[in-house]
């Protein structure tokens, strides 16, 4: 027979009580998953102070799952329209490796009008006519670069700085390297839409090689973010507490037996947490108070945005909950242009498949942006507008684009950010960036700027090693810092 | 500020210009002879560097130095012999700057100067995988 110490028992006896196995529920297995693993600190979410004053103290990391045509959406190029349909002059091609899928066809444009907005004079497609209101916000990198050409890679890339799975993500790091401002909430979030869990999984905010306590917990789409939040049925309310309370007491004589244990330390204060939750995380993803016109503001009234503009939503309350990291990620559509659901991948028939996404995307995100400026929440909240890479000017299957990691856009909005400016440039195809370059690591070590983080000293000890968010590379874009 | 700092400055400064141009100029090159396992512990290795560097683990970061620094050497020696292609042979001259001071800082305890010379190294990797990548068999 096989014996278990009274630590194994005693966890297996509590991770066997519905009410508290929400980490069983949670998409990656949420933030209670192995607190065990939180070694080397007594409270390793209590709040820590920055390197220097942050200018933001939420980043809503926003992913266009599949990566979105940027050529069609920001990125206007009179040149491309003029050529298309001929092949891609070969100076364009220099130096890039085109074979993905389906090799190089001619230059292709789609069905796009293009106007500049505001006084910045950012240029918008037709694609995006509500967010183009808030072109004087935004601070566009056109010059975005990364490695890769397979979704899973780059987006592994994206969200942690490498392509091979065991790095932590950026959420994790920030979450490491500033605690939690929330006790009763996980202090990194990630909310997608659609049936299952993003492209990558879990890996994507993963804590990596940090302690397990600063992973993102995944809230799962729709009325029940987390599944069996309430208490089972057959246990009151007072009962459920007097377990705790028992589980605790032993805990903390265990804990005074070995003061060293942190193990059993970090677990207490998963078992704590779990049980705030209970009360806490349905009222902070609960939209029932939230006004119509609010609402309406991120497009719920409309099908085609409710599921996004509902994320966005209970973004912007998780951060007025002091949520440090909130990753959404833009789930697949069924009415993309494909027989099944899909994501912004356009390998073909980009037309009906970003018609369907910016119109998904494009309401809400203009509507998170109004509602963080009348709130007065974003001169203190960052927001990101990142995908794992962009998609060629060449077209794809006659009607579609294949992956680009060459040159594509992205932005930022909010504190600290330089808005109603364009960092970077593309070519005059808009294939390749030229001149300097921005790669994830440098958009990392911006964001953490921003949260008054020096990547360069944001570093844990591994294996007797310095490890630091941006592996080794990274520069702060500072021409987009205000 | 002190001379050693004021020399390391100036060298970083001499070597981020001689690096500079590499940007944003890809080439095309048949690059099938290269040691694809060599080219795989330098890209382990230089990512251990500068981790090991902070770490002030200096056996580590002098183990480390010692792989960049030949992989640094093939690597020069490598593109000499390529026609067209002097810019990799500097920008891999220039690696060897930056290991070589990195491993003079930490033979003097200087962490904070090595981990910068660290940086530069690996700022001299992607610059000239910024010409030269992705490698193209041929």
């Amino acid at each position: 027979m096989k014996t278990q110490s009274r630590r194994e028992c005693l966890f297996n006896a509590i991770y066997g009580i519905g009410g508290l196995t929400l980490a069983a529920h949670m998409p990656g297995g949420g933030i209670f998953a192995t607190p065990a693993l939180a070694e080397g600190l007594s409270d390793p979410l209590a709040p820590k102070q920055p390197h220097f004053p942050p200018k933001v103290k939420s980043v809503i990391w926003l992913h266009m799952d599949g990566a979105p045509s940027t050529l069609d959406l920001y990125d206007y190029k009179p040149e491309l329209i003029k050529l298309a349909g001929q092949e891609a002059p070969a100076s364009f091609l220099t130096g890039i490796k085109t074979s993905t899928q389906g090799g190089v066809g001619k230059l292709f444009v789609s069905n796009r009008t293009w106007k500049q907005h505001g006084a910045s004079g950012a240029w918008f497609s037709d694609l995006l006519p509500n967010l183009a209101q808030h072109a004087d916000k935004i601070a566009f990198v056109k010059s975005s670069t990364t490695i890769g050409a397979t979704h899973d890679i780059s987006i592994l890339k994206l969200n942690t700085g490498d392509t091979s799975p065991g790095r932590p993500s950026l959420g994790a790091w920030i979450t490491y390297a500033l605690g939690s401002a929330n006790p009763d909430l996980p202090a990194y979030v990630v909310l997608y839409n659609g049936k299952k869990e993003p492209t990558g999984g879990s890996v994507n905010w993963s804590s990596g090689f940090l302690p397990a306590v600063y992973q993102g917990t995944a809230f799962r789409p729709g009325g029940s973010p987390i599944l069996h939040l309430d208490r089972p049925e057959l246990v009151a309310l007072a009962e459920q507490r007097d377990n705790l309370d028992l589980l605790r007491r032993l805990n903390e004589h265990g804990v005074s037996q070995r003061p060293e244990d942190t193990e059993l330390q970090a677990r207490l204060r998963s078992y704590e947490l779990a049980y705030r939750m209970e009360a806490t995380a349905p009222e902070a993803v609960d939209l029932s108070k939230e006004t119509e016109a609010t609402k309406a503001l991120y497009g719920l009234d409309d099908p085609a945005s409710k599921d996004y503009g509902t994320n966005l939503l209970r973004a912007r309350r998780l951060v007025e909950r002091n949520v440090r990291f909130i990753q959404v990620v833009s789930g697949p559509l069924e009415a993309a242009g494909n027989e099944d659901a899909r994501n912004w991948d356009a390998h073909q028939d980009l037309e009906k498949n970003h018609g369907a996404h910016a119109k998904a995307v494009d309401k809400p995100i203009a509507g998170l942006l109004t509602d963080l400026k009348e709130r007065g929440l974003l001169d203190t909240t960052l927001v990101v507008w990142t995908s794992e890479f962009g998609r060629t000017s060449y077209g794809q299957s006659g009607n579609g684009r294949d992956h680009n990691p060459w040159g594509y856009t992205q932005w930022l909005a909010g504190g600290g950010v330089k808005a109603g400016t364009t960092f970077g440039e593309t070519d005059e195809i808009g294939l390749q960036a030229v001149g300097r370059k921005v790669d994830t690591y440098d958009l990392h070590a911006t964001v953490l700027q921003l949260l008054g983080l020096d990547h360069l000293k944001t570093v844990y000890l591994r294996s007797g090693r310095s490890e630091r968010p941006t592996v080794v590379y990274g520069e702060v874009v500072k021409e987009l810092l205000a | 500020m002190s001379r050693r700092a004021i020399v390391f400055i100036a060298m970083s400064i001499a070597v981020s210009v001689s690096v500079a141009p590499a940007f944003g100029e890809r080439r095309d090159i048949d690059l099938h002879d290269y040691d694809d396992d060599l080219m795989r512990d330098l890209d382990k290795t230089i990512k251990y560097f500068e981790p090991d560097i902070t770490a002030r683990n200096a056996q580590g970061a002098l183990d480390d130095a010692a792989i960049l620094q030949d992989g640094f050497k093939y690597t020069a020696d490598y593109f000499a012999k390529k026609d067209n292609a002097e810019d990799a042979v500097q920008i891999s001259k220039d690696g060897l700057k930056f290991v070589a001071s990195a491993i003079k800082s930490v033979s003097e305890s200087d962490f904070d100067a090595a981990a910068e010379a660290a940086r530069g190294a690996a700022r001299t990797c992607r610059a000239c995988h910024d010409t030269y990548k992705p490698l193209k068999k041929q």
